[in-house]
């Protein structure tokens, strides 16, 4: 197992330790419905040592990295960041990823559901560089994300547009900023040297105090995704590795020519999806939903559980089902079948809820 | 399946397509219907309108289904589903107070 950088100085923090595709990252901090809330109402502040980070020059990988993501990499500007998928040659979900273009470098950053190897087995032609153990990772965010950023290198981060990046400063140690995050809040993903890891962290819930920052770990931030309708490459695409069914289209680009796994994902989009991920929630006050479990319609089996988890912003457990495609609609009502007998269930639309920061005008702070 | 099912499967699903078809035609959106997830987020990440998209996105819903969309209200652009949602509550309104849904 690889060491993260800032794992030693979060365990004397408070951290729990869990191990995501042997990385060490984050668990929770003792208390996860806290550090949800903190990220929904306020902001949180997690360090991604699961994260696989790769450096390239914009003039060497572009194409080449073009040629393996999903996304339309060659057309990404400079301070701009791409959203998109890594297959294997099945076609089957590897990584959810971010790629910056930061001036002359482009920067890899990948959530992966297989193994490290398996990752660079697929960018093997690519001029890049795995640098995941030279840097840290650490992600910020909430409705007032933007204040300890702000405090700390300058007004200038307010403008940052959704999905760019930029460098700053931080009393000397570089940063790879980039305006990105998986919550539905505000989010900022920054990028340092590994050395300099508790010295960033530390510096940001100092100046994130007065915000209400509290540091967050994987178990919330998979919640986070939940109930935000973000992928969860270790959650529902663990389980259902087809991105057709996930309804991740709009992070693949259908007009490209060239891109790992693209026949077989065309060959499968050409014969129509038969099964797509759809949202539900209990009724409330039931729990005790497993993924595996069957959803059944009008006595029918209609599917499986394929994420589930608490959400607070229906203040209810909910769940992600793929579902026979003839049923995988929202408002219809379900029964799942639990180790606890049967529960009542409802498919609703995602998210379903209005995220804090969506009322937040960074341009009037 | 259930007869009520069957209804609400339907009421919803022609309002998803109806909803879909404008997206792809309005924004030239390079995606047929099938490949737009009901719940994928038109704002930031997804689909990634800006506010010139978002405008057209409104104007295309209050134009196909005779709503009106109070401005600024971004928060129903979250997703298809929830603009969807909106359309159907707004019908559902309409019948009962003894008008016709388009």
């Amino acid at each position: 197992m690889r060491a993260s950088p800032a794992a030693s100085w979060l365990v004397n923090a408070g951290a729990v330790m869990t191990e995501r595709d042997g990385a060490p990252a984050v668990a929770h901090y003792g208390d996860v419905a806290a550090e949800v809330r903190a990220v929904r109402q306020a902001a949180g502040l997690m360090d991604a040592g699961h994260v696989l980070v790769f450096k390239g020059t914009v003039d060497d990988a572009i194409y080449p990295l073009d040629e393996v993501f999903a996304g339309n990499v060659a057309n990404l500007r400079y301070g701009r960041v791409l959203h998109t998928l890594l297959a294997d040659e099945a076609g089957l979900v590897v990584a959810d990823a971010y790629i910056a273009c930061n001036d002359d470098e482009i920067l890899v950053l990948c959530e992966a559901c297989a193994p490290r190897q398996e990752v660079a087995r697929l960018l093997a032609g690519c001029p890049v560089v795995d640098v995941t153990d030279e840097v840290a990772v650490f992600c910020l965010d909430g409705p007032k994300s933007w204040g300890p950023l702000r405090d700390l290198v300058g007004r200038d981060i307010l403008g940052m547009p959704y999905l760019s990046v930029e460098n700053h400063d931080l009393d000397g140690t570089a940063l790879n900023l980039l305006r990105a995050g998986k919550t539905a809040e505000f989010g900022y993903w920054i990028v340092a040297p590994a050395a300099d890891a508790a010295k960033v962290h530390g510096r940001l819930m100092a100046a994130g105090a007065k915000y209400g920052i509290a540091p967050y770990g994987l178990d919330a931030l998979d919640l986070l995704k939940l109930d935000g309708r973000f992928f969860n490459v270790n959650r529902e695409g663990r389980v259902a590795r087809d991105p057709l069914p996930l309804g991740l289209q709009w992070m693949m680009d259908f007009q490209k020519e060239r891109w790992s796994g693209r026949d077989a994902i065309l060959a499968r989009r050409a014969a129509g999806v038969a099964r797509k991920v759809v949202g539900f929630a209990l009724a409330e006050g039931l729990q005790g939903v497993r993924v595996g479990d069957v959803l059944r319609l009008d006595g029918d089996p209609a599917g499986e559980v394929v994420a589930c988890g608490w959400s607070q912003g229906l203040g209810r457990d909910m769940g992600l089902a793929l579902l026979d495609r003839a049923v995988a609609w929202a408002g219809l009502d379900f029964t799942v079948d639990s180790a606890t007998g049967p529960l009542a269930a409802t498919s609703i639309s995602l998210p379903p809820f209005v995220p804090a920061s969506l009322e937040v005008k960074l341009d009037e702070v | 399946m259930d007869p009520r099912t069957t209804s609400i499967i339907a009421e919803r699903a022609g309002v998803v397509a109806r909803i879909k078809r404008n997206l792809i035609t309005r924004l030239s959106l390079p995606y047929t219907e099938d490949d737009l997830h009901e719940d994928v987020s038109l704002l930031g990440s997804g689909l990634g309108l800006d506010s010139l998209d978002a405008l057209e996105v409104v104007l295309g819903v209050e134009q196909e289904f005779g709503v009106k969309i109070e401005e600024g209200n971004i928060a129903l652009l979250r997703s298809i589903n929830t603009l969807v949602d909106y359309v159907l509550e707004k019908n559902a309104a309409a019948t009962a107070a003894g008008g016709g849904a388009r």
